[in-house]
């Protein structure tokens, strides 16, 4: 059999070749030039400073970080099965687990790419008018960078795991388990808010937690670091469990 | 040791109260295959099971002496070229092959150099720079066929490799499919249409209902398919045209215009295919599509199923 580092790295290849020809990224890349946009006119407006970044920062976490994985990430193994292309791929001597694996390497690690030097340049713009401020602010953004990265691998492997389990329509599947238990579970008051990424990782970039009225726990930033960063290996590994003894058809 | 290629042993293959195969036993030497049955026989099933797809419920399938589910090891030995017309749509035909083959172990460069070389073998290799979303059917065919050979599998299954090509892509591939043969290999093509069958070769098996019928000569069945009339189905631009070259032909016994394809009626159908391509070119026509419709091949196996009950 092909090692399972060499066949990801075929599947991702592939899939950033036709990522690459598709619009998706070009979305992912307009979504992802929006805080450049929104910080400009923050700057213009007159704020500066810690309040400046961290308005940026809620930008990413609320919304960049989450959907554009959804965007990416959902279809990963769906569209194999839904364009029946998995009987070319499951043919061949190469692990399962390296389709998601590859395909999530080929969507995850372009969004590093542009997020980590966004959210420096975002850092820079609102430390302008305050540099001497500089020295003390910058371990702030490295905990921002962390979250980021995090973030963007959590949230892909989050819509690689649903999109596998609902094929059909996963970009759907996908967003709704976004808006039901990240961004509305994630945000409410009440103690099941640890069980989300979105609450981690504002818990690590030092962003406002939501009061929890009954039972508050206090996480450590590096006790959500682990969680958030453990959430993925997980989540590909139970996607893979599933794919490896699942058989699909292809005369529905 | 046997000689087979491939081993079925009672397989069956179930979906719930919905039997797809049903205890299949059967045996596959060198050389084409023919896996013969009208649409929804249970041929992609079983042709499923043998390239390690579908796990069978119940018995065992077994591919080169061992049984193919989760078996890395001869996977690596087999080539499959499904059905479905399903293809990475935003990749070259090249980049796919040379990907796919890259997944059985080949270095970039030998898998890209297979897979060129695959291309001139499928005479494709002026397309293989496009991309498959642009492909007609006929290419996609032959795409499909050359990803299932690039990497030198001991063993190729087909499945309805000719079904939507034109004339052209038909020969082609029929000529790839007897050049396999006669390297040693096992080929296992199937399809509906038993006049496809019997281009490539004399040795077939029969599935009706998820069940093997008959296993044998295609000879034999040939002697109760002239008993019935046999239609062909042929898509082309001036179908008035055609049909009145054909409709004087010995082999002929009714011509239909049927929109921009005629029907045509026969009781010889290996004796009419040589006559139509010869018609289509008195005439000026352009042939887009040749098929034999199911219910000819639908009215033999119920004769089968009649005389073996």
């Amino acid at each position: 059999m092909i090692a399972m580092g060499e066949a990801s790295r075929i599947y991702a290849r592939m899939a950033w070749l036709r990522m690459r020809r598709g619009r998706v990224v070009w979305l992912a890349a307009a979504l992802f030039a929006l805080p450049l946009v929104y910080i400009a006119g923050l700057a213009i407006a007159g704020h500066w400073g810690r309040g400046l970044f961290d308005d940026v920062s809620e930008l990413y976490f609320r919304f960049l970080l989450p959907f554009v994985p959804a965007l990416t990430a959902s279809a990963t193994v769906a569209e194999e099965i839904e364009n029946k292309t998995f009987t070319f791929v499951f043919a061949r001597p190469a692990p399962r687990g390296a389709l998601i694996i590859g395909k999530l390497w080929a969507a995850t690690v372009p969004a590093i790419a542009v997020v980590v030097p966004s959210l420096a340049l975002a850092w820079l713009v609102a430390q302008l008018r305050f540099p001497a401020d500089m020295a003390d602010t910058w371990p702030h953004l490295l905990r921002v960078e962390l979250a980021a990265v995090a973030g963007l691998c959590a949230y892909g492997a989050l819509a690689t795991a649903i999109g596998t389990l609902f094929s059909r329509h996963p970009l759907v599947a996908v967003l709704v388990y976004l808006m039901l238990i990240e961004a509305g579970l994630g945000s409410s008051p009440i103690v099941l808010n640890l069980i989300t990424v979105h609450w981690h990782l504002r818990n690590i970039a030092e962003l406002p937690l939501p009061d929890t009225a009954f039972m508050a726990f206090s996480v450590p930033w590096w006790g959500s670091a682990i969680f958030a960063v453990g959430v993925t290996p997980l989540l590909v590994w139970l996607t893979t469990l599933g794919v490896n003894g699942a058989e699909y058809r292809t005369d529905r | 040791m046997s000689t087979a290629f491939i081993e079925c042993e009672h397989a069956a293959k179930w979906y719930g109260q919905i039997i797809a195969v049903n205890d299949v036993t059967l045996s596959v030497p060198g050389g084409v295959t023919g896996l013969l049955g009208p649409n929804g026989a249970g041929k992609s099933t079983l042709l499923k099971m043998m390239v390690g797809q579908l796990r069978p419920s119940k018995g065992v399938v077994k591919v080169l002496g061992s049984p193919i589910w989760g078996n890395p090891q001869t996977l690596r030995r087999i080539g499959y070229c499904p059905e479905h017309e399903g293809t990475y749509e935003d990749l070259t035909g090249l980049e796919m092959v040379t990907a796919l083959t890259e997944l059985h172990g080949f270095g970039h460069d030998d898998a890209r150099a297979r897979a060129e070389k695959m291309f001139g073998v499928v005479d494709l290799k002026d397309g293989m720079h496009r991309r498959l979303g642009e492909y007609s059917k006929g290419m996609r065919q032959r795409a499909k066929l050359a990803q299932a050979m690039a990497h030198d599998p001991e063993v190729v299954f087909l499945d309805e490799p000719l079904t939507g090509c034109d004339p052209l892509a038909r020969v082609r591939i029929l000529e790839v499919i007897a050049d396999l043969a006669r390297e040693g290999r096992c080929i296992v093509v199937s399809s509906h249409v038993l006049h496809e069958i019997e281009t490539m070769t004399s040795q077939i098996l029969l599935i009706h209902k998820g069940q093997l019928r008959a296993e044998g000569d295609v000879h034999q069945i040939r002697a109760l398919i002239d008993a019935h009339p046999h239609k062909v189905r042929v898509e082309c631009d001036k179908p008035r045209a055609l049909a009145e070259k054909l409709v004087t032909q010995e082999h002929v016994v009714a011509v239909t215009v049927d929109g921009e394809a005629i029907v045509v009626d026969t009781r010889t159908p290996d004796r009419l295919y040589p006559v139509i391509p010869e018609a289509a070119k008195s005439a000026g026509v352009y042939i887009r599509a040749l098929t034999s419709p199911d219910d000819n091949m639908a009215a033999v196996f119920k004769y089968l199923t009649e005389t073996s009950s």
